[in-house]
């Protein structure tokens, strides 16, 4: 477990209580407040698969340094009911204050550490007194834990309310800011600034609350993505609603297809007609996908695809995350074509990577997969706003429709050098051509003949022969020399970041390759990179070590130890620490 | 005026000599040329069956795609170009059997898409299955007792999902299918035009013959397009006589009529790259 920080400049606030109960909203209006402030906020979420019932809890960690991870030990937890108490008690660290619901908790269990202060408030009464509703109980909350922290700006909180609520009406937000205030005032000055801060000096830094779900739409339609076909499935259902709002403000069609293979397909189909498109799934959606997939491989059509991985087999357990599908997605389909698949590790390699996205694939001629999970497409952090234009679109050998005076037929597969053939769109005169599903010669034309097959898979599989020099290299974090070499891939990122911090602290130097492209596999760079390190360990969250199978596979290297865990919760640094230092004790 | 020549592709059909694909092909070419469509800006997508080999005879931008999925890729292409000119072809299998829930959905959607389906009652490409519109208790190498199952009836699935414009030709009735796509592709909106369609090797039972003996003209019998609960009559028909020609036919905005942002300009057309995301970067902040 984490020591308590006395200054409280690492602060971590919990809310948990039955789902329904607005707990994530919650969860962000306290961030919003903090971010306010000028703190670093890092927001994460667990919840059941249930709409309303079970358990569900946010956690939102503050610091005056940016964050890259969760962390263990909560320093406020608030109860919004008993099973939060029995579920997250344990998780406390001394010093820490309890502040549970007087009304729906009758009776808290006597926790093992003295030092845990206990702060009984009657939230929903207190709601209903000062707003009217049972529903103001989280504004309640936030307010009474405002209080408890010496930087808890409860003028922040009232602002925040009046832009979240401002499109419910000025009531709304009234009654509200009431509800805030009751619950600042109710914890009196016995318990007040409970947790000694000081509010940063200087101007507050500009900063974004982004989760990774967002990040990867924004980044979406910075590189002017066109076109979104998908079907929604945790845990990237999100991306569907922020890009289907966008709509009327952007040149963007979103359609909610009637399933996963329509998405695939349709997506297909606007690519072949010349826009920029894109679809998002999890496991189960993209299975229903991969023989479209092979169409659009086969096809040389560009298109975008992003996978949330969610904990398998099959519907698994939809709510939480897991790294199963490394293998799946670069093997999904029948027969040999490349693929592009990446992996962004924190919200802003998902932004700037599902931008960049957009112009590999159309540079390439191929679909660009892009890996996100349960935890990265859920976590909110604050970082520095995103360029709100990021890349300079690139459609690559697109022929304009002024540049049309091509050949008859016009040989859309026509055997080029680097095995990337110019295309032209539905609309340009002189371009007409057919892409067909079954394999064809330069003109398009279905074809038998095995040398065909031998020209059109060389020409395909070319493509990607120099793609590693425009794709961006693995990195590495931390010092060149080290005793631990920590690899991974996604969003462990942030997690084993904060792990080098707190290995060096233990006095153990550790370094982190972290791997963004996973195919074309990035040989030469990570043989180098790992040849110079002494121990290397390698993260995942799965049962199987995919990734350690896959760089086996590719370069030889075998990781001296695999940290593999599939408890369907990410990695905390901690966690890592703690492993690493068993690991190096064998 | 074009010509049914200018839409001649540079492959010719593998269909199976007098196979009634070659009809519909004609008759597709035919309307095209009436219509006087330019080749670019027309795009004919296909699945896979015997019927999906159709692109490849023509000299338009052509789409042969995956089994069954002809519905979602033409969606696809008519919502980038909404100023295309989009052909579905499919067969009974393609379009009713594996693509069935696809079906469904593009006729409650309504996009002016014309969607013309091969129905020869058999799996052709596949050696001679049994097919969704096959009769009850057809024998055929998977169901060698017959089938058990009773055929899909495609018309009345469309006149149930809200389609607004249903027809059914005969391959043979070259001039009434011809006049019937036209109609199709005039029409703004989805149109189903189903296609009787003999297959000279697989199927025995519904043979040119059988057909010839049966169809009859609705418009020669007077019928007039417009009340649905006749048109549910019609579409019910089939056994002794079977009717050709349009069933169906209303008017209803469509899909793209809806869409926000492609009132002004198709969407392949509007410039992606002057996207700001500054002011949602703002709402983050």
């Amino acid at each position: 477990m984490d020591k308590p920080h006395n200054r409280g400049i690492d602060l971590n606030w919990k809310i948990g209580g039955v789902g329904g109960f607005g707990l994530q909203a919650a969860g962000a209006l306290f961030a919003k407040v903090m971010r306010r402030t000028g703190f670093y906020v890092f927001v994460t979420h667990e919840y059941p698969n249930i709409i309303k019932g079970g358990h569900a809890a946010t956690e939102v960690r503050v610091a005056d340094t940016p964050l890259t991870s969760h962390r263990d030990g909560v320093d406020i937890l608030v109860a919004l009911d008993a099973d939060t108490i029995t579920r997250h008690a344990g998780e406390m660290r001394s010093g820490a204050v309890l502040l549970y619901d007087t009304e729906t908790v009758e009776s808290v269990p006597t926790l093992a550490d003295s030092t845990i202060r206990v702060i009984g408030i009657p939230f929903v009464k207190i709601s209903r007194e000062t707003a009217k509703m049972d529903l103001a109980r989280n504004t309640v909350a936030i307010g009474a834990s405002l209080a408890l922290i010496e930087c808890g700006r409860l003028d922040h909180f009232m602002a925040v309310l009046g832009l979240v609520f401002e499109r419910k009406g000025s009531d709304i937000v009234t009654a509200n800011q009431r509800a805030a205030q009751a619950g600042y005032d109710h914890v009196g000055t016995e318990n007040s600034h409970t947790f000694a801060c000081s509010v940063p000096s200087g101007t507050p830094p500009d900063t974004i609350l982004v989760n990774g779900n967002e990040a990867m739409s924004l980044g979406a339609l910075a590189a002017g993505c066109q076109f979104l076909a998908m079907y929604p499935m945790t845990p990237t259902s999100s991306i569907l609603h922020s890009m289907a709002a966008w709509q009327k403000n952007f040149p963007l069609v979103v359609k909610h297809t009637e399933d996963e293979i329509a998405a695939m397909n349709m997506i297909a189909g606007a690519s072949f007609a010349g826009v920029r498109a894109m679809t998002a799934t999890s496991g189960g959606g993209f299975s229903l996908m991969t023989e479209a997939l092979g169409m659009i491989g086969m096809m040389e059509l560009p298109v975008v695809c992003i996978m949330g991985m969610r904990v398998g087999p099959s519907t698994g357990m939809p709510t939480w995350t897991e790294q199963g599908e490394l293998r799946f997605v670069l093997h999904a389909s029948q027969g040999e074509f490349p693929r592009i698949v990446l992996a962004p590790g924190d919200v802003e390699e998902a932004f700037i990577l599902t931008a960049e996205a957009f112009n590999w694939a159309d540079q390439f001629q191929c679909p660009v997969l892009l890996f996100t999970d349960k935890h990265l497409s859920d976590l909110s952090n604050t970082v520095a706003p995103f360029d709100a234009h990021p890349i300079t679109i690139n459609r690559g050998p697109l022929l304009a429709k002024t540049n049309a005076a091509v050949g008859e037929p016009f040989a859309r597969y026509a055997l080029t050098e680097n095995g990337i053939s110019p295309r032209t769109i539905p609309g340009q005169a002189g371009g007409e051509h057919i892409s067909t599903s079954y394999e064809h010669d330069t003109w398009g034309y279905y074809t038998e003949d095995g040398s065909v097959h031998v020209e059109q898979t060389d020409k395909r599989m070319r493509k990607l022969e120099h793609a590693l020099d425009v794709l961006p290299k693995p990195v590495l974090i931390g010092p060149a020399k080290a005793d631990v070499t920590f690899i991974a891939w996604g969003s462990n990122k942030g997690n084993i970041q904060e792990a080098l911090g707190r290995l060096a602290a233990k006095g153990v130097t550790a370094n982190f390759v972290h791997v963004v492209v996973l195919a074309p596999f990035p040989v030469e760079a990570l043989t180098k990179i790992l040849t110079a390190a002494t121990t290397i360990i390698n993260v995942e969250n799965n049962a199987t070590g995919q990734f350690a199978g896959l760089l086996r596979e590719h370069t030889g290297i075998v990781p001296q130890h695999n940290m593999l865990k599939y408890d369907a919760r990410p990695f905390s640094p901690q966690e890592i620490v703690d492993k690493t230092l068993e690991l190096l004790k064998k | 005026m074009a010509r049914s020549t200018d839409y001649q592709g540079h492959e010719h059909p593998t269909w199976c000599p007098n196979c009634g694909d070659f009809g519909i092909l004609a008759a597709v070419k035919m309307a095209l040329a009436d219509l006087n469509l330019p080749t670019h800006e027309t795009v004919v997508v296909s699945g896979i069956g015997c019927s999906g080999k159709m692109p490849h005879y023509l000299k338009t931008y052509g789409f042969e795609g995956i089994h069954g999925r002809v519905l979602p890729v033409a969606t696809g292409v008519k919502l980038a170009n909404h100023k295309l000119n989009v052909i579905g072809i499919g067969g009974d299998g393609d379009g009713y059997g594996i693509g069935m829930g696809h079906f469904i959905h593009a006729m409650r959607r309504n996009l002016d898409l014309t969607y013309i389906v091969h129905n020869n009652q058999v799996y052709g490409l596949t050696k001679g299955q049994t097919s969704p519109t096959s009769e009850h208790h057809f024998t055929s190498p998977s169901t060698p007792d017959g089938v058990i199952e009773m055929p899909v009836n495609p018309l009345a699935l469309a006149l149930g999902s809200d389609a607004t414009f249903i027809a059914r030709g005969f391959s043979k009735n070259l001039v009434e299918l011809r006049d019937i796509i036209k109609a199709g592709i005039q029409h703004k909106g989805f149109s189903l035009i189903d296609v009787l369609q003999p297959c000279v090797t697989y199927n025995h039972v519904n043979t040119y013959a059988w057909y010839q003996q049966r169809i009859y003209s609705l418009v020669k019998e007077g019928y007039v397009v417009g009340d649905k609960a006749t048109a549910w009559v019609k579409a019910l028909e089939w056994g002794d006589r079977i009717p050709l020609g349009i069933f169906h036919k209303e008017d209803r905005p469509t899909y793209e009529d809806e869409v926000v942002s492609i009132q002004k300009e198709a969407l392949v057309d509007q410039s992606a790259s002057a996207n700001d995301i500054s002011p949602l970067l703002d709402k983050l902040r």
